[in-house]
């Protein structure tokens, strides 16, 4: 609260916490960081991503394939709910989901009826 | 106090007869210049207009200005009214217009024939203002449909590309039948009510107080209120692109021209907000019927999560999208999400201080998105309207052509994360604030996530525009007006924050003169002043 009521002040202090952290994070990525880099053919599987090997002719990773192991590996169950069953582009599936919207909207206002007719 | 309301009412006339004009000028002046001077002028006008009007509101103390289409008086008459918060948003909104005009005479050698473009343009201005100063419900579906029919055809400008022709047809079908709705809506109110004047729809329904033109009550206003309102935000939750009736926004943002994106994401979803924030505190606040056995915070508490919902799957889309205006449709579904979080804090059990530190923060939230909106879309467009393309890979690098487009970029996204100094850190910092205070921490979590997945989403148009090298041959045209435009958001996202303090002040008291119990019963006695002086009563 306090630092919230003075916005000048929590600019100050978040920006101090923020430089704080990134040369903390700084300091354990050297500590941390191997003598000599190793690379193994899995690591090097890892790079390409499912890719065709072409794209390592390329002078940078295409965006595209930046959150690859987001998309195709950690959320993978999400985004195929996200992408298959909810944005499909179909006019149909956005109905279902709109309309469910609705009917929400509805049956709340029917129980709220229905608990005044009982009181 | 005439000539002000006089000045508000002429807004929309003005707009509506200089849209209808261009396609009879055309038949005579063929000179896009032409057309781009005309429409900028008329859009000029507007923003000076709304400017003078909100002045007007300041010096008046915030008393809400009443315009009687007609002569006629409320309620048997149409009236615009204004009060602190559509004042506010009003010339916010004409700034946006002001700006995608502005956008467009540098856009419009893109543009074949810009007379049609120019109609339907000043034409969703028209729904926009009109929307949010009418003071009827009915009125509100005539700009509803002014505004929608003008968007579907700005959806549509694009003819020979198939997918523009798609996102218009979806959304126009949809939409078709999302405004019939809203107006089976009108018809459940006034049926219960005998008016579709907004004060007086909040005299009867909270102040259980009635103007007499209207005589009393003619029906069960519970059950019409109710129904009403399923109806009105279920509409308004898909203009202003609320998941899950988001689905719109990205096909129409992935084929629309550039300008209209800026108009689409800084205005008319914006509009869509207002008029659930207009129906859920003027007209049916804490004290109406709607609070009945607890319906209005049920309704308030589903607006929330499907607030949150909304800020998680706008920015998780954001991730995956290859076209550069389908991701910045993603994000504006996101930032709605932030909106509707914060504007469902108005549940009885939360504190009125709190309720202040929300509104504040959702006004403040919506300058702030819109305007670091408006400045992506243009720098974005600056970059890939030569080229044609939408596709991120096959923009790579082309920033480089434009450095005033990097700026623009590196200033939006720092806006858009919320960023320090940036307005949008500050906006997203009240809105904490009022999360904490509200005891749902959880919300304040929701919140870092959102604004912490959707900036993985924001990297990827860094990554995209400016890091790389140039690697194709690319034509570098004029920047013309968008470097004066791009320049001026620039400075303006970082002074809405730079001065953070005065700015959420200063919307403090237009929340406070308008949303507050004090500013929902100046709305209430200017409606019955005017009938007063109408009547020649005291």
């Amino acid at each position: 609260m306090l630092i919230a009521s003075d916005p000048i002040s929590a600019s100050i202090l978040i920006s101090l916490v923020m430089l704080y952290l990134t040369l903390l994070l700084y300091i354990v990525i050297r500590v941390l960081k191997p003598k000599h880099s190793e690379s193994s053919d899995e690591s090097r599987e890892m790079y390409l991503g499912g890719e065709h090997p072409s794209i390592l002719s390329k002078p940078h990773v295409l965006q595209s394939g930046l959150y690859w192991a987001i998309v195709f590996r950690d959320f993978k169950k999400a985004y195929r709910g996200l992408v298959e069953k909810m944005h499909t582009g179909r006019v149909i599936d956005w109905a279902y989901y709109m309309t469910a919207w609705l009917l929400i909207l509805l049956l709340l206002a029917i129980i709220a009826l229905g608990i005044s007719a009982l009181v | 106090m005439n000539f002000a309301s006089n000045v508000v009412g002429a807004i929309t006339p003005l707009l509506a007869i200089s849209s209808f004009s261009i396609p009879l000028l055309s038949l005579f002046i063929k000179n896009k210049k032409f057309y781009n001077a005309y429409a900028l002028t008329i859009s000029a006008i507007a923003l000076a207009m709304s400017s003078w009007t909100f002045a007007r509101l300041i010096e008046g103390g915030y008393k809400p200005i009443v315009y009687k289409f007609g002569g006629w008086p409320p309620p048997v008459g149409i009236v615009y009214e204004v009060d602190a918060l559509n004042g506010l948003l009003g010339l916010y909104a004409s700034l946006v217009m002001f700006i995608a005009f502005l956008f467009s005479t540098w856009y419009s050698k893109f543009i074949d024939d810009v007379t049609w473009y120019y109609t339907l343009l000043l034409g969703l201005e028209t729904g926009i203002i009109g929307c949010i100063y009418t003071g009827d419900v009915f009125n509100l579906f005539v700009m509803l449909e002014v505004l929608s029919i003008s968007a579907y055809g700005l959806a549509a400008f694009f003819t020979r590309r198939p997918t523009a022709l798609e996102a218009a047809f979806k959304y126009a079908f949809i939409g078709a039948l999302v405004t019939t709705l809203y107006f089976i809506a009108t018809v459940i109110l006034y049926s219960a009510y005998g008016t579709l004047n907004m004060a007086d729809l909040l005299g009867k329904s909270t102040l259980a107080s009635s103007s007499g033109f209207s005589g009393w009550l003619f029906g069960d206003v519970t059950s019409a209120s109710l129904a009403a309102i399923a109806f009105t935000l279920w509409v308004f939750t898909f203009k202003s692109a609320l998941f899950p009736n988001h689905f719109w926004v990205p096909d129409v943002y992935s084929a629309a021209p550039v300008p209209v994106i800026a108009a689409f994401s800084g205005a008319v979803e914006i509009t869509g907000v207002y008029v659930v924030v207009r129906f859920m505190y003027t007209l049916f606040g804490a004290e109406s019927v709607l609070a009945l056995n607890g319906y209005r915070d049920s309704i308030l508490l589903i607006l929330l999560i499907l607030g949150i919902a909304s800020g998680i799957v706008g920015s998780l889309m954001m991730i995956l999208q290859k076209n550069a205006y389908r991701l910045l449709g993603y994000s504006t579904i996101s930032h709605i999400g932030l909106l509707y979080m914060v504007l469902s804090l108005g549940m009885s059990s939360i504190p009125s201080d709190v309720l202040k530190t929300a509104l504040t923060a959702l006004v403040y939230h919506i300058v702030n998105f819109g305007l670091g909106k408006v400045l992506m879309i243009s720098s974005v467009g600056l970059v890939s309207t030569p080229t044609g393309e939408r596709d991120l890979d096959k923009l790579s690098g082309l920033s480089r052509l434009y450095p005033i487009a990097s700026i623009g970029i590196t200033m939006a996204v720092f806006q858009l994360i919320g960023l320090i100094p940036f307005g949008g850190f500050y906006s997203k910092l009240l809105m904490y604030q009022a999360f904490i205070s509200s005891g749902q921490p959880m919300l304040a979590v929701a919140l870092i996530a959102i604004s912490a997945i959707s900036s993985l989403g924001y990297l990827k148009i860094f990554y995209a525009l400016i890091f790389p090298p140039l690697l194709r041959s690319s034509v570098k045209e004029r920047e013309g007006v968008v470097i004066p435009i791009v320049s001026a958001l620039a400075v303006a996202v970082l002074l809405l924050g730079l001065f953070s303090p005065a700015v959420s002040k200063f919307i403090e008291t237009v929340v406070e003169n308008s949303l507050m119990p004090k500013g929902v019963k100046m709305y209430y006695e200017s409606f019955i002043e005017v009938l007063r002086n109408y009547t020649g009563g005291g």
